[in-house]
C-alpha cells in the first residue's frame, strides 16, 4: 500500500456506461473525421481567371471612383440647388406634371384661397 | 501495437491519421483517469481529455520522436489539467491548493463517485498538497508509474521526485490525522 496505512478503493471514481466508446467517437469527430468530411471545392482554370479579372476590375473601379470623389470634390460636390432640382424631378415623376407658378403668383400666395 | 512501432508509423511512414486512431485507442482511458484524479469532476475531465487529444492530433505531424511518446502525451494532458486549475485559480483569486481542495469537496455529491468516507478523506488530503508533490504522488500512487517515467513527463530529476513523493506521503499522513481529530471533535 505504498506507505499509506489504510485500505483504499481505487475504483471509487466512476464513468457513465459506454463512456469511453463515446469519448473516442467525439474525439475522432473533432480530429480525423472533420478533415475527411471536409469538402474540397475545386475551381476550374477559366473560372479562376474570371474571378481574378473581376476582382482586379472591381478594385480598379473603386480606385477610380475614390480618385473622382477626393480629387474633384470641388467640381462634383452637390449644392443645395441641385438637391431641390432632384427633389422636384422626383415629385414630377411620382405625381405627374403640376402647375408652375410665376414668381409674382408665389409672392401673392393666399393660404385662405388654397384651403378653400 | 507498442509505442516504438506507433512512432515509426507516424514519423517514418507519415501515417498520421492511422497512427492517431491507434494512439487514441491505447491512451484515452489512461489519460482520462490521469486527468480525472487531478480535477475530480467527470465533465471537467471529459473536456480536458478531449482538448488533450485534439492538441495531440494537431501537433502529431511535428512529433519527431525525440522524446518518448507516452511522456509527450502525458505532458500535454498534465499541462491541460494544470491550465484548467490555474484558470479557476485566477478567476476566483485563490491558490492552486485551494482550487484543488474546493474541487475535492464536491466529491460527496458527485454522482460518478462512490468512494467511502476514507476515500473522500484521502482525496481531500491529496488536494491540499503543493502542485509538484501532488502530481508526483498521483502518478506514483494511482497511476503506478516508475520514477524514471515520471521524470520523463515532468522533466525533473529522479532524486527530486523521490523527495517530492516522500514529503507528499508524510504530509498526507499529517493531514489525515488532523482531519480525523477534527471529525472526532465534531462528534464529541
Amino acid at each position: 500500500m505504498k506507505n499509506i496505512d489504510f485500505e483504499h478503493n481505487k475504483e471509487a471514481f466512476k464513468v457513465p456506461e459506454g463512456y469511453f466508446e463515446q469519448l473516442e467517437k467525439n474525439i475522432l469527430a473533432q480530429t480525423v473525421e472533420t478533415k475527411e468530411d471536409a469538402k474540397i471545392i475545386s475551381i476550374n482554370k477559366n473560372r479562376k481567371r474570371f474571378y481574378l479579372f473581376s476582382s482586379v476590375t472591381g478594385v480598379a473601379a473603386s480606385l477610380v471612383l475614390l480618385w473622382g470623389i477626393f480629387l474633384n470634390s470641388s467640381d462634383s460636390a452637390l449644392t443645395e440647388n441641385d438637391i431641390v432640382v432632384a427633389e422636384n424631378s422626383i415629385y414630377t415623376t411620382l405625381l405627374g406634371e403640376s402647375d408652375t407658378f410665376s414668381e409674382d403668383s408665389v409672392l401673392s400666395y393666399d393660404t385662405e384661397y388654397l384651403f378653400e | 501495437m507498442d509505442d516504438k512501432t506507433l512512432v515509426n508509423l507516424i514519423v517514418k511512414e507519415g501515417k498520421v491519421e492511422e497512427g492517431f486512431r491507434i494512439l487514441l485507442k491505447s491512451y484515452q482511458e489512461r489519460i482520462y483517469w490521469h486527468v480525472r484524479k487531478m480535477v475530480y469532476d467527470h465533465d471537467d475531465a471529459d473536456d480536458i481529455t478531449q482538448n488533450t487529444f485534439i492538441k495531440i492530433y494537431k501537433n502529431l505531424k511535428n512529433f519527431k520522436g525525440d522524446s518518448k511518446l507516452y511522456s509527450w502525451i502525458y505532458r500535454i494532458a498534465t499541462n491541460e489539467a494544470i491550465t484548467f486549475i490555474n484558470q479557476k485559480r485566477k478567476r476566483d483569486d485563490i491558490s492552486f491548493e485551494e482550487v484543488s481542495y474546493s474541487l475535492a469537496q464536491n466529491l460527496e455529491s458527485d454522482e460518478f463517485f462512490d468512494g467511502d468516507e476514507v476515500e473522500i478523506l484521502l482525496q481531500r488530503c491529496i488536494a491540499q498538497l503543493p502542485e509538484q508533490q501532488r502530481l508526483v504522488f498521483q502518478m506514483k500512487y494511482f497511476d503506478e508509474m516508475k520514477y524514471e517515467e515520471i521524470a520523463d513527463i515532468l522533466q525533473k530529476s529522479v532524486g527530486g521526485l523521490k523527495a517530492n513523493y516522500h514529503h507528499a506521503v508524510k504530509r498526507i499522513k499529517e493531514l489525515i490525522e488532523i482531519e480525523a481529530s477534527n471529525n472526532q471533535t465534531v462528534i464529541q
